[in-house]
């Protein structure tokens, strides 16, 4: 029985409520992934508090690390938007951070993965989907519709490219949330699986708890692969946030 | 507890093909969305009031400070530049007067050994000049003597000789013959 719940990959999905709470029948119980992404949150800060704490010309090792995630999301604003994206700033970074941190936190056992919850990346895409929108709608006004209409394009062409671009436009929170999702997901089963794997081979105490060997080692190089996509995940999730703040900046293109 | 445990798990286990996948179970979203909501404000609010000022300014500070240290090097060696030139300068002003200053001695002293060799000149022609004076002086006494002496000896020889002349006659002969040796 033991074995049967290692070997059960989504069970490290699961969230269990540590702490009951409900306002007015809207259930806010403090779970194991209320936890995690306040832990999240905590680290974060406390890093970047770190940081900040005692600020050099030439900057400590933590400064360093603390001004390169800052040059790095800040480069990544100005090449996409431009000079005035950036004051989102502050909404990308966190963003950055906040789904960076869930995928890292995640990389470490027994920890529940926020961003491996379709509700959590849903949720942070419709975000991102609406802030397009109203700011969109806030600083072009109608002309933010020109979005769906390319330019230069000839009119009989337009009838095929306008609903193209309006099917594109309102699936983006659809692939933005489910990317992450599924890489985040999909990379914790296998990696579960193959520990499981190692375990219930080693289990069997007999000659087959040899091949336990490969498993093992495909476990160890998919957790390298893993913290690789735990950043590359966070970096396109953020890219894209970047790029579609971009059509709220310069709708006709 | 334990068996408790792996009882509630084995009747997991076992219905687990009907119920919802764990990232699907709506129960829990309603909780899910409201942590989140709150760790995302939290963030927000902690990164962009606490941490993303500071940084910016921090970085800010250090491209200024950079900025600022190029600036003043460009305009020290700018400096330096006008320096190295005004030495130049001053350096070709100061060759300049002592080419100057060097040939101004020379021509003095050219002028002067000119005046003093002329002086030395004048002096010596004086001087060759009246010893020219004295030696054609003493040549043309010597000359009148040499006409007295050669008239006594031809009036000496020729008594000598018994020849009877007129001291006229020797007189005119001695001085033709004189008159052609000095030819």
């Amino acid at each position: 029985m033991m074995g049967q719940m290692a070997l059960d990959p989504m069970h490290q999905f699961k969230v269990e409520t540590l702490r009951e709470f409900s306002i007015g029948g809207f259930d806010i119980s403090f779970t194991t992934a209320s936890l995690a992404l306040m832990l999240v949150v905590v680290i974060v800060f406390a890093l970047l508090f770190f940081a900040i704490s005692k600020p050099k010309i030439v900057p400590s090792r933590m400064q360093s690390v603390g001004e390169l995630g800052y040059e790095f999301v800040a480069n990544m604003v100005r090449d996409t938007i431009g000079e005035e994206g950036i004051k989102f700033f502050p909404f990308i970074f966190t963003l950055f951070l906040l789904v960076f941190g869930c995928n890292m936190l995640g990389m470490i056992p027994y920890f529940v993965t926020p961003t491996a919850q379709i509700v959590v990346t849903a949720a942070l895409a419709l975000l991102v989907f609406f802030t397009v929108i109203v700011f969109g709608f806030i600083r072009n006004g109608i002309g933010f519709l020109k979005l769906f209409v390319p330019s230069g394009v000839p009119l009989p062409l337009l009838f095929l490219l306008v609903p193209l671009e309006i099917i594109s436009f309102f699936v983006r929170p659809l692939t933005l949330s489910l990317r992450l999702f599924g890489n985040i997901l999909a990379g914790h089963i296998v990696l579960k699986l193959f520990v499981g794997f190692t375990v219930a081979l080693l289990g069997t105490a007999s000659f087959l708890s040899v091949f336990a060997i490969a498993p093992f080692f495909l476990a160890l190089a998919f957790t390298a692969l893993e913290f690789l996509v735990a950043f590359l995940q966070a970096y396109i999730f953020t890219v894209l946030t970047c790029v579609y703040l971009n059509d709220a900046f310069h709708p006709s293109h | 507890m334990a068996s408790e445990t792996h009882g509630a798990d084995a009747a997991h286990a076992g219905n687990s093909m009907g119920e919802a996948f764990p990232p699907f179970d709506v129960a829990t979203f309603q909780s899910q969305l409201f942590w989140l909501a709150i760790a995302f404000v939290l963030l927000y609010v902690l990164l962009s009031y606490v941490v993303l000022p500071k940084l910016g300014g921090m970085i800010e500070e250090r491209k200024n400070k950079i900025a600022s240290d190029l600036d003043e090097a460009a305009r020290m060696k700018a400096e330096a530049d006008a320096s190295i030139v005004e030495m130049d300068k001053q350096l070709a002003v100061a060759r300049a007067e002592a080419r100057a200053s060097a040939e101004k001695t020379r021509s003095e002293i050219d002028q002067r050994i000119s005046a003093a060799s002329a002086a030395k000149n004048a002096e010596l022609d004086q001087t060759l000049s009246e010893a020219e004076a004295r030696i054609e002086e003493m040549k043309a006494a010597a000359m009148a003597n040499v006409s007295d002496i050669a008239r006594e000896a031809t009036a000496t020889i020729l008594a000598q000789l018994g020849t009877k002349a007129t001291p006229k006659q020797i007189e005119s002969s001695v001085s033709k013959s004189i008159d052609e040796m000095m030819a």
